[in-house]
Order: structure tokens, then sequence, then C-alpha cells
């Protein structure tokens, strides 16, 4: 393998670049592999085998033959894992062809290596002092003034297929044939000035050839032998860059459009709930009033005489029902102000026992109708600082919640303690039918209702109000239930609060 | 043949790099594909008899990943500042990346494109905000690269403005 043709590839293969895994196949005219060396591995994951097709090993190589005489072709071409290939294909003698890869994913990388090897091994060449860059796809420009460039060597295929004839006689005429180095020499002057380091490489830019072909570009501003150079090649990064510019900004917009949604959801259910509170707000007068007449005709002796059994069942079902709907309207009233934030916590300090007997109060008829029992397990003298009127709120729909649950005769129950760090418990409990772990699990959802023991009905707001109140306090609660035993809920007042 | 160069200004995805296409090459493309680095195409177009060549400078879209080189800029005759009308912090960064722009090459035309007109239900961006936008002595044209809705007239009108002021 000591027969490759010219100077600079004798040289690369000395140094054996390990960054761009530089390897060699020797093929005959049909194909079939003589020899190879070099990284073979880092293109091909078949061991490659003398004597076999060298189609077997790269799609690319497929239309090469028969190979027609003094034919050269380059081409970039990616091979395996996202890295991108230069393949030279060269003509040894009549019955052989020379295959060169380079990886020059990171070509910057490979130039400031290329650049360093050729000072250190003091590399002539007459037409272009940094050797056939032609070869591996790059043109080759010297900068002998601010903006004035000299074209060194020839220029690479690509560079004619995209600026037919335009740069044959020099390169003064680089800043009209690309405008994007106009923008690049003021950033790069200060590097060729100093010349402190090898090389310096621009942004990349984008042109189309006449037939819409995108070409990447990138320049690379070089230092060597004390003069300046520039190097323009075809990116070979976009797969790269692209991929993930391309993923970033695509989860950029996704974000962008989720915000965007959530604020029209929130102007929407705000728009709903203000929408609620004005209706629930508007109906409570005409339900009240009905539900008035209904309880003045059926407390009325006179009225109740003259009726049959039938109108009386009717007048109470009017009055049960208008009961009912006043106090859904009502918890609709107060789960869309609570939603919407329309109040201010007015924050007191209130006696646990208290608030436990105005719930029991509140729940009397309740717990008469059901004849359940009502106990209190409170330490003397423990007291709590919340709004006590929305604090209420939450605790009598917590005992609504636990008699509707409770068979007759059962048991509900109040209890509250506090631990040394100052933490308060207060419990609602009930004996009653418990909860499957599904219902526990789904319990504060707004659309979340059972029927009770009796088949009471509910609205479905009442555990909604529960947690905005406690949330709004910056208290907890925790919820304790078995089926066929009861259910426990806890709210944790914490100490700071 | 007169020459100028147009710089293409705006965040990232406002359609930059499909009014250009538009505009030279007479398509559009749904799929997004974001620009890396420059993207240089040109077009001669007649103005009062006259051949002006525009060297169309799409640069990449700026955000948090990619900040706008004020290099890019330098030799502009005029200036796109592309906004999306459907997103509203696209028109802060088109205003930051013009006040950038006239610190390099001037105070040279340019004309705000509130492109993605066809998509105007979902737009963030107000009427009135627009408004304030001329009123300040900005000219806006709404632009859907999409639809092809002022393009042509939106790049004519900047190539008149590059001529005459």
């Amino acid at each position: 393998m000591k027969t490759i043709p010219g100077n600079l590839f004798d040289k690369l293969l000395e140094s054996q670049n390990p960054l761009n895994h530089f390897c060699l196949f020797l093929t005959d005219a049909s194909g079939s592999i003589l020899d190879f060396t070099g990284h073979t591995e880092w293109y091909t994951r078949s061991l490659p085998e003398t004597g076999t097709s060298i189609t077997t090993l790269f799609d690319f190589s497929t239309g090469l033959f028969p190979f027609r005489e003094k034919e050269l072709k380059l081409s970039n071409l990616q091979l395996i894992d996202d890295r991108f290939t230069d393949v030279l294909v060269l003509q040894g003698d009549r019955n052989t062809l020379w295959f060169l890869l380079f990886d020059v994913t990171e070509h910057t990388r490979y130039v400031e290596q290329l650049v360093q090897r050729l000072n250190e091994i003091n590399y002539q060449n007459e037409t272009n002092p940094l050797g056939h860059l032609e070869l591996l796809g790059m043109a080759t420009f010297k900068r002998t003034a601010p903006s004035l460039y000299e074209l060194q060597g020839t220029i690479p295929q690509w560079l004619s297929r995209l600026k037919p004839g335009l740069l044959k006689s020099a390169g003064k005429e680089l800043f009209s044939v690309f405008p994007y180095l106009e923008a690049f020499e003021p950033e790069a002057t200060p590097f060729w000035n100093e010349k402190n380091k090898e090389t310096y490489p621009s942004g990349i830019w984008i042109e189309n050839d006449d037939t819409g072909n995108e070409y990447l570009l990138k320049a690379i501003a070089v230092n060597f032998s004390n003069e300046a150079y520039l190097i323009l090649r075809l990116e070979n990064e976009q797969a790269v860059g692209q991929e993930v510019y391309q993923k970033a900004r695509e989860l950029e917009l996704a974000y962008e459009k989720l915000t965007q949604t959530e604020k029209r959801l929130k102007e929407l259910l705000e728009y709903k709930e203000k929408f609620v509170s004005i209706i629930s707000h508007d109906l409570r007068s005409p339900i009240a009033s009905v539900f008035g007449i209904a309880e003045m005709l059926t407390n009325d002796e006179e009225l109740k005489g003259s009726l049959d059994d039938f109108y009386r069942e009717m007048l109470l079902g009017i009055k049960s029902e208008m009961a009912r709907l006043l106090d859904y309207n009502d918890k609709l009233y107060h789960w869309s102000n609570l939603e919407l934030g329309n109040f201010q916590l007015k924050i007191e300090e209130m006696e646990v026992q208290k608030l436990a007997d105005t719930v029991k109060r509140t729940a009397q008829h309740a717990l008469e109708n059901k004849n359940l029992k009502y106990r209190t397990d409170i330490p003397e003298g423990l007291s709590i600082n919340a709004d006590i009127t929305l604090f209420l709120q939450a605790l009598n729909n917590l005992i609504a919640n636990a008699i509707k649950f409770t068979p007759e005769g059962g048991e509900v129950g109040f209890t509250a303690r506090s631990d040394s760090k100052g933490n308060t418990f207060i419990t609602i409990y009930d004996k009653g039918v418990g909860m499957p772990e599904q219902v526990k699990n789904n319990l504060f959802h707004v659309q979340t209702t059972s029927h009770g023991t009796r088949g009471e009905k509910g609205s479905g707001l009442g555990l909604g109000i529960i947690r905005k109140v406690v949330e709004t306090h910056g208290f907890s609660m925790a919820v304790e239930s078995e089926e066929g035993k009861g259910s426990r809920f806890t709210i944790t007042l914490p100490a700071n609060k | 043949m007169i020459k100028k160069k147009i710089s293409m200004l705006g965040s990232f995805a406002v359609g930059k790099t499909s009014l250009v296409q538009r505009f030279v090459r007479s398509i559009f493309s749904e799929k997004y594909h974001t620009t890396i680095g420059v993207k240089i195409d040109q077009k001669i177009i007649q103005i009062n008899h006259e051949e002006v060549n525009l060297l169309l400078w799409d640069i990449h879209g700026e955000d948090e990943f990619q900040k706008v080189k004020p290099a890019y800029v330098m030799g502009s005759s005029g200036l796109f500042i592309v906004m999306d009308g459907t997103r509203r912090k696209t028109l802060d960064i088109g205003l930051e990346l013009l006040e950038m722009a006239q610190k390099v090459a001037g105070d040279i035309p340019f004309v705000v494109l509130m492109n993605k007109s066809d998509l105007k239900e979902s737009w963030e961006i107000t009427g009135e905000e627009i408004q304030e936008l001329k009123d300040k002595g900005m000219e806006v044209w709404l632009t859907s690269a999409k639809e092809d809705t002022n393009v042509e007239e939106a790049f004519t009108s900047l190539a008149k403005k590059t001529l005459t002021e």
C-alpha cells in the first residue's frame, strides 16, 4: 500500500490522522477488493475481505463499475452513524482502483490538524501552499490585501457546479461571488493579524445553484507560513447541527403553543366561572321566593286541611326539591366565586369546640332524620386561625357527606388534636359505607357524585368547595376510607398558618 | 445593474425563508425547516424601468440558541423586520433586531412584515399594536407566504425605498 498517488496522500497516510479515520481500499476494475488498510471499521460494520466486491460494503460504489479510464470521482456521503465521509476514487493503473475515505464530520479540526501537519513537515506545493485541498472538496484563497484574495491551485467540483465560470480568473471578485465573505472578513481580520492561532471558522451560509440545489458553505481563515488564507468548503455538519436546532426550535414552538393554549383555556374558564357566578346569583332570589311560598303553604294548617293526601305530598315534594335547588345554587355560587378568587380571607381565631358545635347545629336536622350519633373528641381550649365563614363551609360540606353515606342509627364524628410542633389536625369521620379505591382517587373532581344511603342526591360541588377552601388557607387534607367501614377526612393546619 | 443587499431579520419560525422562497421561486412549503446561518438568494426586479438585483440575506432566526451577528447586517441597503402575527413575542424580538440593525447599518429603509395573515383568527398581535407601529412611521405589510398575500408588493416597496431614500 505504498503506491498512493501524490505527495500529499503519502504524507496523510504517514500521519494516520486519527480524527479523520483515513482508510484505503484497493480493488480491481470489477470492484473486487485486492487490499485494504486504515480505519476500515469506522465505515463499515462488515469485516472487509480480499476477493469480495467492494459493493457489498458500500452502497455508493455500486454505480461505479465498470470504471471508465482516467475518471476521478469525488463525493460527500453519509455512510454510517451520521458520520460524513469524503470518498475519493482514483485509478491506480489500468486494472486497479483506489478508494480513499476520510471522515470530515469535524472538518474544522481536520483543517487545523492538516495545517499543523503541513507546518511540521514544511510542505511545499507550487500551486497551493496548503496542498491539493481541492481533492478534499476545499477551495483555497490567499489574502493579499483587505478584500483582495487570489485563488490557489484549482477549485473543487462542487464550486464549479455552484458558481460555474466565476472563479476561473482570480479571487479578487470573491465578495461579489460570495457576499457572505464581506461580512466574515471583518470578523476574521483580527485573527489573521494576530497570527496566534491556525484556523478560525465562519458561520454557515447557504446558497443555491442555478438548478435550485442547496449548498451549505463554511469559510475557514487560516494562518500558514506567515500568510493569510481563506478556505471554502461544503459544510458537512448540517445533519448534526441542523437536527439539534430543528429539534430545539420545534420544542420551543410547541411550548409556545401550549402556553398560548393554556392562556386561552384559563380565559375560557374564568369566563365560564363568571357566567356561573352571575347566573347562580341572579337565580337565588326567584328560587328562594318559590321555596318560601312552598314553606309557607306547607306550614298553613288551614290550607293543609283542605288538601287531600295526594296534593299535600305534591306540595311537600315542591318544598323539598326547591330546598335542594336552593342548596345546589348556593354551592354553585360559592364554588364559582372560590374559583374566581372573588374573596379575601378574613383570618380569625376560634376554638375548635365552638366550630364543632356550629357544625352540629347546622347538621342537626339531617342527623335526627337518620338517627345518627354525632361524637366529638377535641382537647379543651384548642383553637385555630382561619376564615371562619369559609372554613365552616368546608366542614359543613364534610359533615353533610358523612351523614349522606352513613346508614340510619350509625355514627359520624368531629375530632381534633395537635402535635408537639404546633400542627393541628381536624377530622370528620363516619362509620358508613366507605369508598372503593377508584372513587377515593377521583374524589375531588367536581363531577364526582354518588347517591347516599337513602338515595340522597348531591350537587358534585361539595368536595370541590372543600378542596378550594383548604388550598386557599394553605392547609392540606388527607382521606382514608375502607369499604363497609367508613371514611375519615383529616385537614392539617400547619403551625405557621 | 444596481445591486441592493436586503436583510431579513426576525425571531425564528416567523416565515423569513418562506417569504424569500415565495418571492424568488414562487414556492411554499408547510414544513418548518430552521435556517442555520445565512441563506443568500437573489432576484432581479424592474423598478421604474431599471433593473435592480436584490441580494436577499435570509438570516437565521434569533433565539437563545443563536444570536444574529451584527456583521451579517453590515452593508445592507434595506431591512425586512419579520414578525409572526400568531406569536406576540416576535413583535418584541423584531423591534430589538431593528434597533441592533440600525446601530450597525445606520438609518436605512425598512419594512415590517406581519406574516401569517392566513392564520388571522389565531393572531396574538392586535390591530392596535400594528397601528402603534404605523403611528411611529413604520411601513407595515400584512403578508402570507402561504397564500402569496402582499409578498411581491412588500419586496417591491422596500426595493423602491432603497432607491429613493
